[in-house]
């Protein structure tokens, strides 16, 4: 809020001063893209065999299919304000390596690993931008923009995982993974730049490229937390509309 | 200045719905959202939910089931109900009130509260199965059930629950009936699974046990793990209970005389060894000879522990029986019973008498017994049976050099035999049979007729050749020395002597064919002039057998 409120009471201060007319005002951007992944690992712990057994999981960082959408308006000079609002999914499988404690003795634990079905992440954002509007010519436009973001994330989680196992023991298979959804929300950040080529006065196309950032805590039920870097690099291409 | 301002306060106002409607109101939560348990017995708590759940029955938020009568109190009947929620069950929101005619006895049971959720799905059932279907299930066992499902935190989300098999499992998956996104899955398979507990041995170690849950709640000394019925039975110091039962006058009954415990960390230390320590010489065998139990078809192996009381050694009844107290025997078909020790204060050999299960080479001497019986079948008397009690001692031995780590002292694998229960030392040893005044070497046997010719003396001369072969050394009687395989290729010995006195050797062996059987069987497995031939055949020889 502090960049924002020091934005306006700026555009506030300064005497208006006569734009160009072909200078939009305001300008609408609806676009679709690719999300880089992050990776995300986790260390879930049960009881079997009245011991503690153990999963690594390793989420993968498959690239998110991504949409958005923004609305920017210039205020003074090259400077502006904006919203943006992106969507990330991703559907992939995570790899488990565990460690599961013996039926007749302590301390021999046998390993398991394997990759669960396909585990879905999702990640929403709302992202609040300063523009700075580069100075140029013609029909191409290029923008910088940074601000605070707000990111919910949403990912299926590994609870415990299902092996199998046969006398005399001595080994056990992984067989599936139990999940369950997570979700939660975390501030962030954000900063890009996008490039633009008006085809007319008020119709454009736009290739961004934006990097946002928040570190998310999903919590169990059990109170641990898996710790989770939302966001990452955008790439996209959009259509701009400008009034 | 305010048109141009809009945007942005436009922006700063998703922002602050944004962070206001992600942030949680824990106040809020803790007043009206959320599980409540209830656990009502004492007739003021019954009052106190009463008009609460009679509201909610009246408003559908609860609906009764059947009531069930009470199969053991006949006057009673338990009444069931679920929560819904604008005509959706509550998933986990139940009561049950335990009735007497029309009048409350108890109420326990977890209630939601606080939900408020619009009910119509988004996604339809077929949404939800084609959801659960990419997760590999087939969910074909019965509709889906649209339910509130808890979350975390006193939220709620609309779900279908649909219960999906997949390969060796049936499993519960709960779909976001906004987003058809999987909430939860888990496994649904209520299997009468054996359970592992947790016990403390007659020298304090903790282990693991391998038990049931019986119907009555108890948990009790039944393997279901291991391939054979594994059961301990705990004769409470019954001794003719427990002569009843060797002597096949009655059987005992499963549900009532196996050793049990209340909470699965068993404390009768006794149980608790006879128990894991029969299930670790079953593996053992399986593991280092492939055999399957003491008959090679799985028979069952039945422990007794508390065959007597301590405190009746001086009995009449109790000076009966002394082998329920300083000694431990095989009966025939894997039955196996273990003796109490002596009171405080009593010594036999000048040694103090502790539970004798406690030993884990006891254990697997007495199994071994069983081999025995179900192969060879060595005569219990003279030199067949001095090669008899030596086999089940090489077993002993083995088992415990097997699962312990090599040492002196408790809980440490070494020659003596029974050393952690009785003490000092235990009651014979490999290494040195002259150390409790047995021969080792045959030109000093026993010849006399007792102990049935002296099985469990002569067989010193066996176990002392077994000994040699693997660790090497000098005899002391003959001065003859041993290269032995050394201890890391035990295996070969051990082989070589299982091979031989459960394949080759006849009921009525001596122990020059004991000789000539192992020195087969080393040729057998490893081959002419192999290490291990030579071992046995240089070990024989020093202990004076030919
Ligand atoms: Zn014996």
């Amino acid at each position: 809020m502090l960049v924002l409120a020091l934005g306006a009471s700026a555009a506030d201060a300064q005497p208006r001063r006569p734009r160009a007319p072909r200078e939009p005002r305001v300008f609408v951007t609806v676009g679709a893209g690719a999300l880089t992944g992050t990776e995300a690992t986790d260390r879930v712990e049960w009881l079997e065999h009245v011991e503690i057994a153990v999963a690594n999981v390793s989420y993968g960082s498959g690239a998110r299919r991504l949409v958005g959408g923004s609305v920017g308006v210039r205020l003074w000079r090259q400077l502006g304000a904006g919203v943006a609002f992106t969507s990330a999914s991703h559907e992939g499988a995570a790899g488990v390596e565990g460690r599961i404690p013996h039926p007749f003795h302590y301390e021999q634990p046998r390993d398991i690993s394997g990759e669960t079905g396909a585990l879905s992440r999702s990640e929403t954002g709302l992202h609040l931008q300063v523009l700075y509007i580069v100075p140029t010519t013609g029909r191409v436009g290029l923008m910088l923009s940074a601000g605070p973001s707000r990111i919910s994330a949403r990912q299926d989680t590994v609870t415990r995982v299902q092996f199998t196992e046969a006398f005399p023991f001595d080994t056990a298979a992984f067989q599936r993974a139990d999940t369950r959804a997570l979700s939660a929300s975390a501030p962030g950040f954000n900063a890009g730049a996008e490039a633009t080529y008006m085809f007319t006065r008020s119709l454009g196309v736009v290739g961004l490229v934006r990097f946002t950032r928040a570190s998310i805590a999903l919590m169990r039920p059990d109170g641990d937390r898996l710790s989770l870097d939302a966001g990452g690099v955008q790439a996209g291409a959009a259509v701009r509309v400008a009034f | 200045m305010l048109r141009r301002l809009r945007p942005v306060m436009a922006a700063a106002a998703a922002w602050l719905l944004l962070t206001t409607s992600l942030a949680p109101h824990p106040e809020a939560q803790v007043e009206v959202r959320g599980p409540v348990q209830i656990t009502a017995g004492a007739p003021a708590e019954i009052r106190q939910w009463t008009p609460l759940l009679e509201g909610m029955l009246r408003g559908g938020e609860l609906r009764r089931r059947p009531p069930r009568p009470d199969r053991v109190m006949s006057v009673r009947s338990h009444d069931r109900a679920d929560q819904y929620h604008r005509g959706v069950r509550v998933f986990g929101g139940d009561v049950v009130l335990q009735m007497e005619s029309a009048q409350v006895l108890s109420i326990f049971g977890t209630l939601h509260r606080g939900v408020d959720l619009d009910t119509a799905p988004v996604i339809d059932e077929a949404g939800a199965l084609a959801a659960v279907e990419r997760r590999g299930a087939e969910p074909h066992l019965d509709a889906p059930e649209l339910v509130v499902l808890p979350r975390d935190a006193g939220a709620y989300l609309l779900a279908w629950r649909i219960r999906a098999t997949l390969p060796g499992d049936i499993r519960q998956f709960f779909v976001d009936a906004r987003t058809g996104a999987v909430l939860l899955d888990f496994s649904d398979v209520k299997s009468q699974v054996p359970i592992i507990g947790t016990g403390t041995g007659v020298l304090g170690d903790q282990k693991k046990l391998s038990v049931r849950r019986a119907v009555n709640g108890q948990y009790v000394a039944e393997d279901g793990r291991r391939p054979p019925t594994l059961r301990t039975y705990d004769m409470q110091g019954n001794i003719t209970r427990t002569v009843d039962f060797l002597s096949g006058r009655v059987n005992l009954n499963p549900a009532t005389e196996l050793a049990a415990d209340a909470d699965n960390n068993w404390t009768d230390v006794m149980a608790v060894d006879a128990h894991v320590y029969s299930g670790w010489t079953y593996d053992f065998l399986f593991k280092r000879f492939n055999r399957r139990g003491l008959d090679n078809g799985d028979v069952r192996i039945v422990s007794l522990v508390h065959p007597a009381r301590r405190e009746d050694f001086s009995t009449p009844l109790g000076s009966q029986w002394p082998l329920f107290f300083a000694n431990a025997a095989y009966f025939g078909s894997g039955v196996v019973a273990y003796g109490v020790g002596l009171p405080p204060g009593v010594t036999a050999g000048g040694r103090t008498w502790d539970y004798m299960s406690g030993a884990l080479d006891i254990v697997a001497h007495e199994l071994a017994h069983g081999v025995t019986d179900y192969t060879s079948d060595l005569i219990y008397l003279n030199e067949p049976g001095a090669l008899n009690e030596a086999f089940s001692d090489i077993v002993g031995t083995s088992v415990e050099f097997f699962y312990q780590p090599a040492g002196t002292g408790p809980l440490r694998a070494d020659y003596l035999l029974g050393e952690d229960v009785v003490r000092p030392n235990g009651i014979r040893s490999m290494a040195d049979p002259g150390m409790f005044g047995h021969p080792d070497h045959y030109a000093i046997r026993y010849t006399g007729t007792a102990d049935n010719g002296g099985v469990h003396i002569n067989s010193g001369i066996a176990n002392h050749a077994f000994y040699l072969a693997i660790e090497g050394g000098t005899n002391r009687t003959s001065g003859m020395a041993v290269l032995g395989v050394g201890g890391v290729n035990r295996q070969q010995i051990e082989n070589v002597f299982y091979r031989a006195f459960t394949e080759l050797l006849p009921s009525s062996a001596t122990f020059s064919i004991a000789r000539a059987a192992t020195i087969q069987a080393a040729r057998d497995l490893y081959g002419v002039n192999s290490s291990p031939e030579r071992a046995v055949t240089e070990a024989w020889t020093a202990v004076g057998v030919h």
